[in-house]
């Protein structure tokens, strides 16, 4: 079996000149690059053109990546920088959270038939989070990032990450309870 | 009940990092205990419904539109990345604009006058305060005026020591400012 690359070495051969091996880091983070962009902009074209801003920003700035951190962290931070620049040119402010209005709206109906009512009600339930709980619990389930990676990318110690999606967690299972 | 699964113990379970041990315990125990089996349900029926709840599709085809895009772009070397020569280039330009301006006579005055237009509101707030104490602020000022007489050998001394910190200062903001581009 083909050993896996790691992030670091696949920058590597980029850097090499093998541009092609840029595709596997595409593949590897692009739902956490979308999700995030799509958090944040709220519009599915406007979090495509983010996103790929974002990869393309990525590519040219290859050479100032360093390895001593997690790509993940990286790229997200880049996306987020870039979502800022798209928010600022729109000259609105959508916050990263309201993304869940995006998910309910591409509903299929037969989605909207089984458990509208429980999906409403648990989103009612995150959007009542506080913005510290339900940043780190749409970074878990979202973008698949994980503990280690929130943390970094919100620089933070990884006990308190795991702790504050613990506790999300909990208070949407009693909540749900009620 | 006694040994009944605690909550961190079922989230830990929900993110898969139960070691086996702790899992066939766990398994074990809710084979048993109705409470326990009922609260590993709703911990699943959670979990379920939160990755319903963040699914997100990336666009089809969205891997060969970047792959397209990145062909027409080049990697920027380092050096030029980092903008660490830029800053060098603008210390060193500040640092000698800095010197000169201490050195050359045209300039003195610019400066001095920089200089006073800077001091001025805050001479003045002192002024007042000591003013408002009963104090005489003629006895302050001449005591400031021989200290400055005194020292005037030093004036270039400190004002390179201001220069420096506001290169300094430059630099730590260009710093800053490159950490948030880079990510």
């Amino acid at each position: 079996m083909e050993k896996e690359i790691q992030d670091y070495e696949a920058v590597n051969l980029c850097l090499q000149g093998r541009c092609e091996y840029f595709g596997i880091l595409v593949d590897r983070y692009k739902r956490l690059v979308y999700s995030l962009a799509l958090a944040s902009l709220k519009d599915p074209q406007l979090a495509e053109d983010a996103s790929q801003e974002a990869f393309v920003k990525a590519y040219r700035h290859l050479a100032s990546y360093n390895p001593a951190y997690k790509f993940s962290t990286w790229i997200a931070r880049i996306t987020t920088n870039t979502c800022t620049d798209f928010l600022r040119k729109r000259k609105e402010t959508c916050p990263i959270d309201d993304a869940l209005e995006l998910a309910d709206s591409e509903n299929t109906p037969e989605r909207q038939v089984m458990g509208r009512e429980t999906r409403d009600r648990l989103k009612v339930l995150i959007e009542n989070l506080d913005p510290k709980y339900k940043e780190p619990l749409m970074l878990y389930h979202m973008s698949g990032m994980k503990y280690e990676e929130i943390a970094e990318y919100m620089n933070v110690p990884i006990s308190i990450v795991k702790n504050r999606i613990y506790r999300a967690r909990k208070m949407l299972k009693k909540a749900m309870e009620d | 009940m006694k040994g009944c699964i605690t909550d961190k113990t079922f989230n830990r379970f929900l993110d898969g990092s139960l070691d086996d041990e702790s899992l066939k315990k766990l398994e074990a125990h809710c084979s048993f205990c109705e409470s326990c089996a009922g609260e590993l349900e709703k911990w699943k029926k959670l979990k379920e419904r939160l990755e319903k709840e963040y699914v997100v599709d990336v666009p089809v085809g969205f891997r060969e539109r970047v792959m397209s895009r990145i062909a027409a772009e080049r990697i920027i070397p380092a050096s030029q990345a980092s903008g660490a020569g830029q800053r060098l280039m603008a210390a060193v330009f500040l640092f000698a604009l800095a010197v000169c301006s201490l050195f050359i006579p045209p300039m003195t005055p610019v400066i001095s006058n920089i200089f006073t237009a800077l001091i001025k509101p805050f001479s003045e707030l002192v002024y007042n305060a000591l003013s408002f104490l009963g104090l005489d602020s003629g006895a302050v000022i001449r005591l400031f005026g021989n200290i400055m007489e005194n020292i005037g050998g030093l004036l270039p001394f400190f004002m390179t020591c201001a220069v420096l910190t506001a290169v300094a200062f430059v630099m730590l903001i260009a710093g800053n400012r490159q950490v948030r581009r880079a990510g």
